[in-house]
């Protein structure tokens, strides 16, 4: 198989019954720039984009395969197809780029709430099962390292990480009142402290995450 | 526990981002597409313009085959007219692309040669709009207040490069006018103490050429005068906000000088 074949191959695989797909690639692509920068700017933990994520590592596992088989067999039109096998390269590092920030972003996030992530059903939900796994080991090997290093020494009293001491709990949460950027996608309005602020298409606005948090996840405002 | 990374995102991150826009090219070779995780690489033909995402028209004109078609706002005659209206239009922003900022010095570095107009011209005149915006946005840091801010017409480089100043100064601003209030009073207030001083952060963010020292000290009185900058009409700046009269509420009279937040602090 030449690499005009593959070429072909895949001519006739966008043409055939997946003529839309590259419509629905080119969101895909989108939309895991969105979820990055969402997943990035806002305090608490997003729900796990896992379908997104399991239809680009598909697409990621076929240009590996691509690069592969197209980097041993070389052939007459050397010059074309290296310029080529840049370009899918390139395209291979920006969409793992985005993948594994993503995935950090998340794995820090998992590491600083995870006493509070554990304590809310509606939270776990947030989380792929891979990320459960994590949380609960990384926490396990925590716990284990502060018992051995200077939390068993501790008077018994003290020795609880999710008390509640003088109405301050131990337990960190989500800064829920952080102030984000947004930018609307249409008119609407939000409350904050009693008072209504306008919101106008294309605006951008910086306010506290807790008042815009819904019109956030139904994708009225973006988050920058 | 573990520090969470920081909320903003870096220049580079930010060229990445410009580098997904697209970008009409003129091929100088015929040369077959191909299938990419996201939306395939249209088969290109010599002299047919053909829109690309600008990372693929920078690889394409570095192997020189293609030339890239500078788009219309990236000429001196637009730039200037903005920049008239920046000046013309003290409270506004003028419109200009979401990422005119990296997309004009890619295109300045890596296309010079696709340029009608004298490129020296150019980034002389972007220089121009980009200080002017500058002085803008800085003049409009005088409206922070701890419930909303609003930035019609930056763009995403220049929201970045204040952002992490403005969330800072906000969320401490909060934190100061919700323990004036009396709710979480305690909590308030030593959150606040832990924080750093708010006027640092300047540093930190990516301001490149500002000129700090003189920004950073008004800057760090206005944070400290929170309501008596609230009160601040517009005044020139390109940012309007608007602070609603209640959020004090009845504990404190209108006309409190400066220090009333230090002894509220203390009591």
């Amino acid at each position: 198989m030449n690499f005009n074949d593959i070429l072909k191959d895949f001519e006739t695989e966008a043409k055939g019954p997946k003529l839309e797909s590259d419509k629905h690639r080119a969101d895909d692509i989108q939309r895991l720039t969105d979820t990055w920068i969402k997943e990035k700017s806002v305090p608490e933990l997003l729900p796990y984009a896992g379908e997104l994520l399991d239809r680009l590592l598909v697409g990621v596992r076929k240009q590996i395969e691509f690069i592969e088989m197209n980097s041993i067999e070389l052939q007459q039109d050397e010059r074309e197809i290296k310029l080529l096998l840049v370009i899918v390269e390139n395209e291979l590092d920006r969409v793992q780029f985005l993948i594994r920030s993503y995935v950090r972003v998340r794995l820090s996030k998992i590491d600083k709430f995870a006493i509070y992530l554990r304590s809310e059903d509606e939270e776990l939900s947030k989380l792929s099962s891979n990320e459960t796994v994590y949380m609960e080991k990384h926490l396990e090997l925590l716990m284990d390292l502060y018992n051995s290093q200077f939390l068993a020494s501790m008077p018994e009293g003290l020795q609880a990480l999710d008390e509640v001491a003088a109405g301050i709990s131990m337990v960190e949460k989500p800064e829920y009142e952080r102030p984000v950027f947004v930018k609307c996608k249409r008119d609407n309005h939000v409350l904050i402290d009693d008072d209504e602020i306008e919101l106008t298409r294309n605006g951008i606005y910086v306010m506290r995450y807790s008042a815009i948090r819904d019109l956030v996840s139904n994708g009225e405002v973006m988050v920058l | 526990m573990t520090e969470l990374p920081p909320y903003h995102f870096t220049t580079s991150e930010i060229n990445f981002l410009a580098e997904q826009e697209s970008i009409t090219i003129l091929p100088r070779y015929t040369f077959n597409g191909t299938r990419l995780i996201g939306p395939r690489l249209p088969n290109l033909k010599a002299l047919h313009r053909q829109q690309v995402p600008v990372w693929i028209a920078l690889i394409l004109k570095k192997q020189d085959r293609c030339n890239v078609v500078i788009p219309d706002w990236l000429s001196v005659s637009f730039l200037k007219q903005r920049y008239d209206e920046e000046v013309n239009q003290p409270n506004n922003f003028s419109e200009l692309p979401w990422h005119w900022l990296p997309i004009a010095k890619m295109l300045l570095e890596k296309c010079s040669d696709d340029f009608i107009d004298a490129t020296h011209e150019v980034r002389s005149t972007l220089q121009d709009l980009r200080e002017i915006r500058q002085l803008k946005a800085r003049k409009g840091i005088k409206e922070l207040n701890e419930v909303y801010l609003q930035l019609d017409g930056l763009s995403l480089m220049e929201i970045n490069e204040i952002r992490p100043f403005i969330i800072e100064s906000m969320n401490q601003l909060r934190i100061l006018s919700q323990s004036v209030k009396g709710n979480g009073q305690f909590t308030g207030i030593e959150e606040a103490a832990e924080k750093e001083d708010v006027s640092g952060l300047l540093d930190e963010s990516e301001v490149g050429d500002y000129t700090r020292d003189s920004t950073r000290d008004s800057i760090a009185r206005d944070t400290a005068t929170t309501d008596s900058v609230a009160r601040d009409s517009i005044r020139g700046s390109g940012v309007r906000s608007r602070k609603p009269d209640t959020s004090y509420g009845d504990t404190r009279d209108e006309n409190d000088d400066e220090d009333s937040d230090v002894e509220y602090k203390k009591s």
